[in-house]
């Protein structure tokens, strides 16, 4: 296979483990999405599997095309050549202030050729065309959020590996739908997409395959419908948090069609 | 910035060009400003010296330019890397902690008989002090993993104080006879008969990390984003802290080897560079250095006519004045720039 790969992965900071024993695989052309309760691990999983952090114990393997054609190692490689093949959106961005929305949707292409062209389509997938001069700090929260996913997006170079934690919390319904659309096209090109939800509705809509997190360990891996069933949601949640959450309708029927 | 709109490149290097014009102005002003000993008291003029008094002043320009470039970049690269706003090298701790550095070798030159350490060697104490500071604020500034711009600037605080105490120490500790050197010297004074290789020394420091950051621009400006993103867009974030870092050490260094501990200049340079210039590198690393070196001179032209009858007010009690309201200006409009 190709895509990322955890063999028997532990991730935790200051010397504690928060995720023990995780094996699993993400793969290329697929949309994966890591779920699980607050401080389940997501974020810190999600940097040990963008190369940002080492493991603590276990293996993270990017494999085929985001490994140069080999399977490599991501916390071993210059911080260059990880940028060409991974782009990684945090949780909370923070913007330099004073920048235009458009220098800093361009430092996605530091470690990268040049590529006006990149950058203004970047902007126009999240419509920031006619914020491009603006100053970052004067934006809104979700303005914000739409130049940090541009930024990403104009150093994402087909066939890399995309990482996006919690990427959908700050926006609003059209700029949601927009984000899930462009994520779509990329899975579809050939990328490879790990991104963290918290709203297991989305979650299991947007997945084709789902990572779930709970009591420390994987709970659950494998294709979204499967994952994410009513019963299991219920024993870990509480029918009446999903009755909340889901309105009711079990996640595997609410699924939207594919993107083509 | 509270404007939203963002400037073009050409309007940025404009403003660059503006600060130079600001500093010509200064060192016109500077060279002309002059007291004359009429026999009954001192008398202030104003007009072109005759050369035997220009090449003092010209002296005294070109350490104050040097002085205040060093301490507006050295400022610029402690707030850009460390994304605080408020940091500088006298508000870190970086001054007092060369200052120290220096006053042990004079006491070592003094008591002991070292004389390497004078002239240009007098920069190697106060860069070891200046980083052995740097260290410890770093250290005690660090909260859940991170660099928290407030506790950062109270470590600094706490380190300048105990620096000061050891100070104080020193010059209970140096022979009485050169202790007036050492009082003279930590109130900040732009000399006018400089060590030459100590003020060349400096300024080429001074010119070449102006280079090497103006060269790094990109990923300074990178740098501004969060560690994990600067990180994943490709930069190497550790070693640009520490060249940058060791970088801002030495140009503190040299800064308190020349003039002594100097402040405000430092904290407010890179902003005043900011704010006509853009937040961009390419242009904020040379707008700083001009920036600093006008304040600087135009402080030291200022100084000139004000004497309480002590002689002429040392520049540095002068810019302190200056620093405490600049730094509750700052701290206020903070806020505003977006910095947190």
């Amino acid at each position: 296979m190709t895509g990322v790969s955890l063999q028997s992965v532990a991730v935790g900071y200051d010397g504690e483990a928060v995720l023990e024993s995780v094996t699993a695989s993400a793969r290329e052309g697929a949309i994966t999405v890591v779920a699980g309760a607050n401080a389940a691990g997501k974020s810190t999983l999600l940097r040990v599997l963008a190369g940002l952090a080492a493991p603590m114990r276990g293996t993270v393997r990017w494999i085929g095309g985001i490994g140069g054609g080999h399977s490599i190692e991501p916390a071993g490689l210059s911080p260059r050549r990880r940028a060409q093949r991974s782009a990684f959106l945090p949780q909370r961005i923070r913007l330099p202030a004073g920048f235009s929305v458009f220098e800093v949707v361009a430092m996605g292409r530091h470690a990268l050729p040049p590529s006006r062209s990149r950058i203004e389509s970047a902007l126009e997938r999240f419509a920031l065309v006619s914020l491009q001069d603006r100053a970052v700090h004067t934006l809104s929260v979700g303005q914000q959020q739409r130049v940090g996913l541009a930024r990403v997006a104009a150093q994402h170079e087909a066939g890399g590996l995309l990482i996006l934690d919690e990427p959908f919390a700050p926006l609003d319904l059209r700029e949601l739908h927009r984000a899930a659309d462009w994520l779509r096209a990329v899975a579809a090109a050939g990328a490879t997409v790990v991104l963290s939800v918290h709203d297991l509705g989305l979650a299991s809509r947007l997945a084709n395959e789902v990572w779930l997190l709970a009591d420390r360990r994987l709970e659950a891996a494998g294709p979204a419908g499967e994952v994410l069933a009513r019963s299991r949601l219920e024993r870990m949640f509480g029918a009446e948090a999903i009755d909340l959450a889901l309105g009711g309708v079990p996640p595997a029927e609410a699924r939207l069609p594919e993107a083509r | 910035m509270s404007d939203s709109r963002t400037r073009s490149s050409a309007q940025r290097w404009a403003a660059v060009v503006g600060l130079a014009a600001v500093l010509v102005f200064a060192a016109a002003l500077r060279l002309m400003i002059g007291r004359l000993w009429t026999g009954s008291g001192w008398e202030v003029e104003f007009a072109w010296p005759d050369p035997a008094v220009s090449a003092f002043r010209l002296n005294a320009i070109a350490v104050a330019t040097t002085v205040g470039a060093s301490l507006g970049v050295s400022g610029l690269l402690l707030q850009g890397l460390l994304r605080n706003p408020l940091a500088s090298p006298f508000v870190l701790g970086l001054s007092s902690g060369a200052t120290l550095g220096l006053a042990i070798s004079m006491w070592a030159t003094a008591a002991l008989g070292f004389t390497a350490m004078t002239g240009l060697g007098s920069v190697g104490p106060a860069f070891v002090g200046a980083m052995a500071t740097l260290m410890v604020v770093g250290l005690a500034g660090r909260r859940r993993g991170g660099l928290d711009p407030i506790t950062l600037v109270l470590a600094g605080v706490v380190v300048s104080s105990v620096c000061g105490a050891l100070l104080m120490l020193v010059h209970h500790l140096l022979p009485p006879g050169s202790r007036g050197d050492l009082i003279a010297w930590t109130m900040g004074r732009i000399d006018e008969q400089p060590d030459p290789r100590l003020l060349i020394g400096s300024a080429a420091l001074l010119a070449a990390t102006v280079a090497m950051a103006t060269l790094r621009a990109g990923s300074l400006d990178v740098a501004g984003l969060g560690d994990d993103e600067a990180r994943s867009v490709g930069l190497d974030l550790a070693r640009t802290r520490l060249v940058m870092l060791l970088g801002a050490g030495l140009l503190a260094a040299a800064s308190v080897a020349l003039a002594g501990p100097i402040a405000f200049v430092g904290l407010v340079a890179p902003h005043a560079a900011r704010i006509v210039a853009g937040p961009s590198h390419r242009q904020t690393v040379l707008g700083s250095a001009l920036a600093g070196a006008a304040i600087l001179v135009l402080a030291d032209a200022a100084r000139q006519p004000i004497d309480f009858g002590a002689g002429r007010l040392p520049v540095g009690v002068l810019t302190a004045i200056l620093g405490g309201p600049a730094f509750l200006w700052l701290l206020h409009r903070g806020r505003l720039e977006g910095w947190s």
